[in-house]
């Protein structure tokens, strides 16, 4: 049995040049002048939707059907379940393009938006490195989904749980946000000063190798985003959008935990917290980040037996052996922490090095790509988070009221 | 990207000669005038005459399609089922190992879409997920697959786009666009649910579990078919250290087998094998290769303890019966004679390791004691040979073993009455199986001296 050890990337392939002019998607590559649905076929009632729903108004096709000449070949695939597809057909309208219709007008996601959308239903796996891709993008054209057919199928007695919303958020529409986000910012860059923020620690070779802990600690959002300027700027949009609390609040304590915390940063934190909507809960006691144990980690280098040492969550301990087989780790017993805010208020020290890192590091950038959303875009990164999870927690009133799964005819 | 396409897509540029054949045994096959069109044009109009074939068969009043399925062979073939309709729908059916959701070996019937593509030649593919076919494509690790989904990047190497490369004998042939599945599209002769019937009838007929190598001659060469039921097999010139070994992988057919890839046999070539006329092999297309059950193998192999028949003792075996059944009664009176065989028991040597004796047995059980029926087996060594095809020979070993069980009757007179009952039976013998697949009697002709002798398969215990 081959074991897969399974990193996720989200790839792009960037044509910059090609998408300088901001016209450049208004024109449709699909002929819209007349009907293109064959009302004959035993799909017509998904297309006639689809023709209505993306094609005509947005000018976007929705690939369901895998064209795998179009495919990446490195992977193997295999095509989507006919009602999945449906089921995420619906769920890019609803959480995705009307979120920012509404938020953008009506042009922005028929000028901006991709033109295709392709589902696979398998995951994209390597089984020579070992990686899976959640999902790419080609020059700002196509995005391609994976693992549709691992998305639960809604009814009435299988409602949609949380834990439902973060899978379609970790395989879909973070993919969705990153990749839209390159298209964005091909479309009108991105500061220079973002990239100033950790310029030196990005590595596109070897990012997968850092574990969680040391990825924030660096100032990074996700592992992902230490590997390149570009990808951490569409990684810090699109996690801000579709991060969950814990996930978020994980990040922060990781981003704390090993110097990297400013003077004057602990008041921006509690506010960011605010921004992200987690204030109403942040001192709830049942909620894990507000239940956590901080270990001292002791970690020994088989080869250089170089010794390092470092704080590291219980949340992340385990991520953190995965990533550090090489050494031989020893904790501490441990300090254990009931509140979140105990930590952050109490424990975690001011940096006072010169150096830009952890959570510092990711404020700062936070700053300036929302700045950027703002000033470029006109739209405003929170609302947009805001909108997204108002309509998460309403997924099975909609799915509901609005979607209708059509049976082959 | 397009070199890496093109090195692990089927190379489609010969295809479209292919387009010229004429179909005459499929009506919606026509051979028109597209030898003018372009290339473009000419693929379009193939696909449409495809499809009006593929929809024909799939009428009510026709069964649909057989869709024999390759993967590669590290797998069996799988027979599967299709009816295919104008509007792009198509309905697949199967009772394969693979199926998920607990249905697996279970018929099983899911419906998709489907679509002739235009690429370098006409491509059939299956591009929605269909529960019978793309659990072939998925990248699930099929040694833990149905049960347990867990993706591995490769699967099982199936494929979904089906590349046209040959009408035959009313049949369609297709290779898989990336991993060259082999697949056979054939009108199905009867109800789907009767083919699966009548397949796992002739299976089951030709083939089980313990009798699973065959011979396969052309009158001048053997070679050997080893591990036929499993429908991916070995080739091999002889089964210990083969010199020459080759994978195939089969369909079973209601009557016979369809192999994935054509056979070499001297000068002779192989794919399909059907039953011969006098029912004791398999012949291929020409009749000049059979496959031949090693029935005479498995009898001497005795992996199953074959019973000499009561019913065909000599008066003199009779007797000796008898007296065994006193002598072990002088022992337990309720111990019970069940039968003597000839076959391998078991013993352990110093060293704790079990080793393998051939022999003449008594098959001797107790009264149920404590829920569980005791058995002994008293065996005198014989040694148990195959001189040649059909032909088994027992022979008086010089240095005879006697097993510990033998010992439970040492104040009997049991070991003289056994061995007066195997200078009987050893000698050289012809024999003539009642069935050659799934043999259960084998009748036994001496050459020369010895008593003409019947074995049967049979529980100790009924």
């Amino acid at each position: 049995m081959k074991i897969i050890n399974i990193l996720c990337v989200i790839a792009v392939v960037m044509f910059v040049s090609s998408c300088k002019n901001e016209d450049v998607f208004s024109e449709s590559i699909f002929d819209t002048t007349k009907p293109t649905v064959d009302a004959n076929s035993t799909t017509a009632f998904f297309d006639q939707w689809l023709y209505d729903n993306f094609v005509l108004p947005y000018n976007l096709e929705i690939q369901y059907k895998l064209n795998l000449p179009a495919s990446k070949m490195e992977y193997q695939l295999a095509p989507a379940d006919y009602k999945k597809s449906q089921m995420l057909a619906y769920f890019i309208k609803y959480l995705f393009y009307d979120v920012y219709t509404k938020y953008a007008g009506e042009d922005f996601m028929k000028s901006y938006g991709p033109r295709i959308i392709h589902f696979i239903g398998s995951s994209a796996s390597s089984p020579t490195t070992g990686t899976e891709e959640l999902g790419y993008a080609s020059g700002g054209v196509k995005i391609t989904l994976v693992k549709v057919n691992e998305m639960k199928m809604w009814s009435p007695t299988n409602l949609y749980s949380a834990s439902d919303i973060d899978y379609l958020n970790e395989n879909q529409f973070h993919t969705m946000h990153h990749e839209f986000s390159h298209i964005l910012h091909q479309t009108k860059s991105y500061p220079v000063d973002f990239g100033q923020v950790t310029p030196d620690n990005y590595d596109g070779r070897d990012w997968q190798k850092r574990d969680s802990v040391k990825a924030h600690g660096l100032g990074y959002i996700t592992h992902y985003a230490s590997s390149a300027i570009y990808e951490d700027f569409v990684e810090t949009l699109s996690c801000t959008i579709t991060d969950n609390d814990c996930r978020w609040m994980y990040t922060i304590i990781d981003a704390c935990a090993n110097g990297g915390v400013k003077k004057g940063d602990k008041k921006r934190i509690y506010e960011f917290i605010d921004s992200l909507g987690i204030k109403d809960v942040l001192d709830d006691p049942a909620k894990p980040w507000n239940k956590f144990t901080i270990y001292k980690e002791t970690s020994v280098d088989s080869e250089t037996d170089k010794t390092t040492e470092r704080f590291v969550p219980s949340f992340h301990r385990e991520d953190a052996q995965a990533h550090n087989e090489k050494a031989t780790l020893t904790y501490d017993a441990g300090e254990k922490f009931s509140s979140f805010r105990d930590y952050l208020d109490n424990w975690v020290k001011e940096d006072n090095s010169t150096s830009t890192a952890g959570m510092n590091a990711i404020l700062n950038k936070l700053d300036i790509a929302t700045k950027w959303y703002t000033e470029k875009w006109g739209l405003y990164l929170f609302k947009i988070r805001k909108e997204v999870r108002l309509r998460q927690n309403n997924v099975n009133e909609f799915v509901k009221n609005e979607v209708t799964i059509y049976d082959l005819k | 990207m397009i070199m890496i396409k093109d090195i692990k897509y089927t190379k489609h540029g010969l295809v479209i000669f292919a387009l010229t054949v004429t179909f005459a045994s499929c009506s919606h096959f026509q051979e028109g005038d597209i030898f003018e069109e372009n290339a473009s044009l000419r693929i379009e109009h193939f696909n449409d005459q495809l499809q009006s074939c593929l929809v024909a068969q799939s009428s009510d009043d026709k069964n649909g399609w057989l869709i024999q399925y390759f993967v590669d062979s590290n797998y069996e073939g799988f027979n599967l089922f299709g009816r295919f309709y104008d509007n792009g729908k198509v309905m697949l059916a199967g009772n394969h190992r693979f199926l998920r959701g607990g249905n697996a070996n279970k018929y099983t019937e899911s419906s998709s879409f489907y679509e002739l593509l235009k690429e370098e030649g006409p491509v059939l593919t299956f591009n929605t997920w269909n529960d019978i076919l793309t659990v072939f494509v998925d990248p699930v690790n099929p040694s833990q697959a149905p049960t347990t989904i867990v993706s591995d990047g490769e699967g099982m190497h199936g494929d979904q786009n089906l590349v046209f490369s040959k009408y035959e004998n009313n049949n369609i042939l297709f290779r898989g666009e990336r991993h060259q599945a082999e697949v056979r599209f054939v009108p199905c002769d009867r109800s789907w649910e009767d083919y699966i019937k009548d397949t796992e009838s002739f299976k089951k007929k030709i083939t089980s579990s313990s009798l699973n190598n065959y011979y396969v001659t052309d009158g001048k060469d053997t070679m050997l078919f080893s591990g036929l039921n499993q429908g991916a097999f070995l080739y091999v010139d002889r089964l210990v250290d083969p010199k020459q070994s080759e994978v195939f992988a089969c369909v079973f057919t209601p009557e016979g087998i369809h192999m994935r890839e054509c056979g070499k046999l001297g000068e002779h070539n192989f794919q399909n094998f059907v039953m011969g006329s006098d029912g004791r092999s398999l012949v291929n297309e020409d009749a000049t290769v059979k496959v031949v059950p090693a029935w005479d193998q498995y009898v001497v192999d005795c992996s199953s303890m074959w019973r000499i028949d009561p019913d065909h003792f000599t008066q003199e075996q009779t007797v000796l019966y008898q007296q065994m059944i006193a002598e072990i009664q002088k022992v337990n009176s309720k111990f019970e004679l069940d039968s003597i065989a000839v076959g391998y028991v078991s013993e352990e040597n110093e060293e704790k390791e079990l080793i393998y004796f051939p022999g003449m047995i008594l098959c001797i059980h107790g009264p149920k004691k404590m829920g569980r029926i005791p058995k002994y087996y008293p065996y005198i060594n014989m040694g148990i040979y195959k001189p040649e095809y059909g032909v088994i020979k027992f022979e008086k070993l010089t240095n005879p073993h006697s097993s510990e069980h033998m010992q439970n009757f040492a104040t009997t007179n049991l070991l003289s009455l056994c061995e007066q009952f195997a200078a009987a039976l050893y000698g050289t013998y012809t024999m003539m199986p009642n069935d050659f697949f799934r043999p259960t009697r084998v009748s036994l002709t001496p050459v020369g001296a010895g008593t003409p002798t019947q074995l049967r398969l049979k529980d100790i215990v009924d």
